[in-house]
C-alpha cells in the first residue's frame, strides 16, 4: 500500500506530524466504522475516536514499521474500544450479557441507523456475541481482514480466531433465521 | 446446507453499512484530529522583552522619586524665599521707627555707594543733631 509505505517512511525520517496527518487522511473513516460497529452510538464513537487519535499521536514515535500501519492502528483502536466497554460495564455495574443488551438498545435509539429490519437484527445479534467473537466477526465479515492480520491486531492465534468466527457466524445466522421479521 | 437452503449471511445487503454520520462529519473529524499533532507553539522571549516590565516599574519608580525630589526642592526654595523676605522685612521694620521717610529705607541702604557723606549730614540734621555735634563728628 503506497500510503502505508509513505507513512512508515515519514516516521523513519522523524516527520511525525506529516505521518500523523497522512494517517488521519487515510484511516479516519475506517477507524470510525470499526469503533462504531462496537459502540453503535455516533456520539460515543466520536468521543472515543478523539482518545484514539491522541493515543496514535503519542505512540507514533515508537512505531518502528515492523507491523503494517493499519494493523497497528486497528490494534490501538480495538484496545481503546475494549477498555471503553469495560469502563461502561464498571460504571453501570453490568455483566457482559447486559452490556450486549445495552448496546443493542442503542441501535433502536440511534437516529443515524439507516438499515432495514434485517440489518437491524444483524447488528443487534452481533452485540449479543461474546467480546472476542464480536471482534473477529466484525473484522472478518465487514472489513474482510485476513485472519493473519486479525491475529496481529488481537494477539490471538489464527486457529483460535477461525474457531471464534465459526461460532459467531453460526450464532448470528441462527438469530437472523429465528428473527420475527 | 442443501442447495435450497440459502445462507442468510451471504446476502450482500447485510454487509452494507447501515450506520450514517452527520453531514460533513469526516471533514470535521480530520480537522479536529490534525490539531493533536500541531506542535506546541513556544514563544521565545528575548532578554529585553523579558526585562521590559521590570524596566517599566523601575522607570516609574524613578519618575516618582524625581517628581518627589523636585516637589521637595521647590517647597524648600519657596520657604527660604519667604523666610528671607520675612527676615529682611523684620530687619527693616523692627529697628526703624515708622516716621522715618522711606527714602532711608531703600534696599540699597546698606551699600557703600548708596550712602555718601552728604546723606549722613542730611540725616543728622533731620534727626535734630546740633551743629557742634555735626562738626565734631565731621572730623
Amino acid at each position: 500500500m503506497t500510503d502505508d509505505r509513505h507513512i512508515i517512511k515519514l516516521c523513519h525520517e522523524g516527520e511525525y506530524e506529516l505521518a500523523f496527518n497522512s494517517i488521519v487522511d487515510t484511516y479516519s473513516e475506517r477507524l470510525y466504522w470499526h469503533v462504531r460497529r462496537f459502540l453503535c452510538s455516533h456520539e460515543d464513537t466520536n468521543d472515543l475516536l478523539q482518545d484514539i487519535f491522541i493515543k496514535i499521536w503519542s505512540s507514533l514515535s515508537s512505531f518502528r514499521g515492523d507491523a503494517q500501519i493499519y494493523t497497528w492502528l486497528y490494534r490501538i483502536a480495538t484496545n481503546e474500544t475494549l477498555n471503553h466497554l469495560k469502563k461502561i460495564r464498571r460504571e453501570n455495574a453490568i455483566s457482559l450479557d447486559a452490556e450486549g443488551q445495552l448496546l443493542a438498545s442503542r441501535i433502536d435509539e440511534d437516529p443515524y441507523f439507516n438499515g432495514d429490519a434485517l440489518q437491524r437484527e444483524l447488528h443487534k445479534a452481533i452485540q449479543q456475541l461474546p467480546e472476542k467473537q464480536r471482534l473477529v466477526f466484525n473484522m472478518r465479515y465487514f472489513d474482510e481482514l485476513k485472519y493473519e492480520d486479525i491475529a496481529e491486531i488481537t494477539g490471538t492465534s489464527v486457529g483460535a480466531l477461525k474457531a471464534s468466527y465459526h461460532h459467531a457466524y453460526n450464532k448470528i445466522k441462527e438469530a437472523l433465521e429465528n428473527a420475527d421479521i | 446446507m442443501t442447495e435450497n437452503e440459502k445462507d442468510i449471511l451471504q446476502d450482500i445487503k447485510l454487509k452494507k453499512n447501515p450506520y450514517s454520520v452527520p453531514e460533513g462529519y469526516f471533514d470535521a473529524l480530520k480537522t479536529q484530529a490534525r490539531k493533536y499533532a500541531e506542535p506546541t507553539k513556544i514563544v521565545r522571549v528575548n532578554f529585553w522583552t523579558r526585562l521590559a516590565p521590570y524596566a517599566g516599574i523601575a522607570a516609574m519608580f524613578l519618575f516618582v522619586l524625581v517628581l518627589g525630589k523636585v516637589f521637595v526642592n521647590n517647597s524648600q526654595d519657596d520657604l527660604t524665599a519667604e523666610q528671607t523676605e520675612s527676615y529682611e522685612d523684620f530687619l527693616v521694620f523692627s529697628d526703624i521707627s515708622s516716621d522715618i521717610p522711606m527714602q532711608y529705607l531703600a534696599e540699597e541702604v546698606g551699600s557703600e555707594e548708596a550712602i555718601d557723606y552728604e546723606d549722613i549730614i542730611e540725616y543728622l540734621i533731620y534727626i535734630g543733631a546740633t551743629e557742634e555735634y555735626i562738626e565734631y563728628n565731621r572730623e
